[in-house]
């Protein structure tokens, strides 16, 4: 049961797609974890809808972090065995930093570093309508957009059809 | 105890489907419309590969353009398998346009032209407040693109057939070629523009077009596919109803020797239809070959549950696979005498007798177990 868009009158519509993130019913896009976010399919042009694909920048912070902790530790562990000859801590220090770094890899290599966010023109602007780290997620509410846009709404002549 | 070592009809073909699905993940394959665009995308490459002048030209290399849709794509392969060596489906020109990639791209933006360092760029469209934008993001909002695209009336379909039929297609023994096209576009600040007759472009190929479920001539083809492709779509083959697309391709390529005996036998028949028949005469004898066919499915099934009645100890140790489950049970000497006892012999009974020889391969090597096999899934 889908509220019609502008009225608090429950009405059945049909649902191209329904997922966790995203409604596509035949007169709205609803997007957001609690599905916060809605546009109206007859203010989006069916010619702009574009995925385009981006990096979400994460992965740069966190090998940057990576790099200078390391840095910092394998620097303070070399000044700890130069200066006070204690061999231990700064072979330790090494040690750990490599530690991290081996450890640090495995994130990295499971690490899905793309962004795929389906654009459109809403209304004259180009928005963000939807955006995920899967590609076939972001396809799929493409694809129901653009069958519900092709569609339309149902009007009282459909239900009469056979 | 010994792995059977897999089918392969055509081995390039089969090494490209190979690597297209061992490219999707689980997540990919519960989204059929994005395992059609996928694969539209990858085979863009391969296609001229894939369509080499020495496959296209194989005697029983059959190449069909689903037309009007008048034959469902899973009733065209089906029927189609059963006489080709390897089936080529297409879909037509006329069906929905879905837009894959881009093709090329080259910017409007003059070289001249500086990034307004400063400017908010929330002035510009589509751009929130707060984001930068490089200039290769500005040239990429301002520049005149080709896109490839793919004609398929249904992706989700299309999809959903990719991933029932991978048994076949791994196989090299089916596989899809999609009807590509490309389109102009300029975009003017993120924005897009498109001439007004952007028709896709269409690209050529394939031997025969589906309209109303029959299949006419799409570039002269063999006489001898015609002979084989007409009569197999609208034969009637009641052992292939009621089976799912997902079945007949796991058990066409589980049960292969059996399904090359049949498509032999299938092909033998079709090509010793008389050429001086008239349209008439010709139906005639089509349907006598389907109700030779539902004959011998039937006698089959009649004894296979006869026996299977008369016999009651268990079989262990032989392995026939998930559809010879039923065989299982009824092979065995006891079932040899019982059929001699009863004094048959020939056609079906040449398969019961089979299995009576002790060697499970003989059995499966029998065209009439392939048909049994399809006839038990319906």
């Amino acid at each position: 049961m889908v509220l019609r868009l502008g009225t608090d009158e429950p009405e059945l519509m049909r649902t191209y797609h329904r997922g966790p993130d995203a409604v596509v019913t035949e007169e709205a896009l609803t997007v957001g974890r609690r599905l916060g976010r809605s546009f109206a399919l007859r203010d989006l042009d069916p010619d702009q809808l574009t995925i385009t694909k981006t990096s979400s920048g994460n992965i740069a912070i966190f090998i940057v972090l990576l790099v200078l902790v390391t840095s910092v530790l394998g620097c303070m562990s070399v000044t700890h065995l130069v200066l006070y000859g204690n061999w231990w801590v700064g072979l330790g220090g090494v040690a750990l930093a490599i530690v991290i770094f081996a450890a640090a890899q495995v994130p990295l290599y499971y690490k899905d570093d793309d962004i795929y966010v389906l654009m459109g023109v809403h209304r004259g602007v180009r928005t963000q309508l939807y955006s995920s780290s899967s590609e076939a997620r972001t396809f799929q509410i493409w694809y129901a957009v653009r069958e519900a846009l092709e569609n339309g709404p149902a009007t009282a002549l459909d239900d009469q059809q056979p | 105890m010994f792995r059977r070592k897999p089918v392969v009809q055509d081995p390039g073909l089969a090494g490209a489907m190979r690597r297209f699905f061992a490219g999707l993940s689980e997540g990919d394959r519960a989204v059929p419309e994005y395992v059609a665009f996928r694969y539209g995308r990858e085979m863009y490459g391969s296609r001229r590969a894939l369509v080499s002048d020495d496959t296209a030209r194989s005697r029983f290399y059959v190449g069909l353009s689903a037309g009007d849709g008048s034959l469902s794509f899973a009733d065209l392969t089906k029927r189609a398998t059963l006489v080709a060596d390897t089936l080529l489906l297409a879909h037509d020109r006329t069906a929905r346009y879905h837009e894959i990639d881009l093709q090329s791209f080259s910017t409007t933006l003059e070289p001249t032209v500086e990034v307004p360092y400063g400017t908010d760029p929330s002035m510009i469209a589509g751009v929130s407040a707060g984001q930068t934008l490089a200039r290769g993001d500005l040239e990429r909002r301002n520049s005149r693109n080709t896109a490839y695209g793919m004609h398929c009336p249904d992706l989700r379909a299309l999809g959903t057939w990719l991933l029932d039929t991978e048994p076949l297609l791994t196989s090299g023994l089916s596989w899809y070629l999609p009807s590509y096209s490309s389109t102009d576009y300029t975009l003017v600040e993120g924005i897009r523009h498109e001439p007004p007759d952007n028709a896709p472009r269409p690209h050529p190929l394939l031997d025969f077009l589906i309209r109303d479920g029959r299949a006419v001539d799409a570039s002269g083809a063999d006489p001898l596919k015609s002979k084989l492709v007409r009569p197999v779509l609208h034969t009637e083959l009641p052992f292939l109803q009621g089976v799912g697309l997902r079945e007949f391709s796991r058990i066409t390529v589980e049960e292969f020797d059996s399904f090359a005996a049949f498509r032999d036998f299938l092909r033998l028949t079709l090509l010793n239809l008389d050429d001086a028949l008239n349209d008439v005469q010709s139906e005639r004898e089509i349907v006598k070959i389907g109700l030779k066919i539902n004959d011998e499915v039937r006698a089959m099934r009649a004894e296979m549950i006869k026996a299977h009645r008369r016999r009651s100890l268990s079989a262990g140790g032989a392995a026939l696979g998930t559809v010879g489950t039923v065989l299982l049970a009824v092979y065995g000497p006891a079932l040899a005498t019982a059929i001699t006892a009863i004094g048959a012999s020939g056609g079906i009974w040449g398969f019961i007798n089979a299995m009576g020889d002790g060697t499970t391969r003989v059995v499966r090597e029998n065209k009439w177990y392939y048909v049994w096999a399809l006839t038990n899934q319906s």
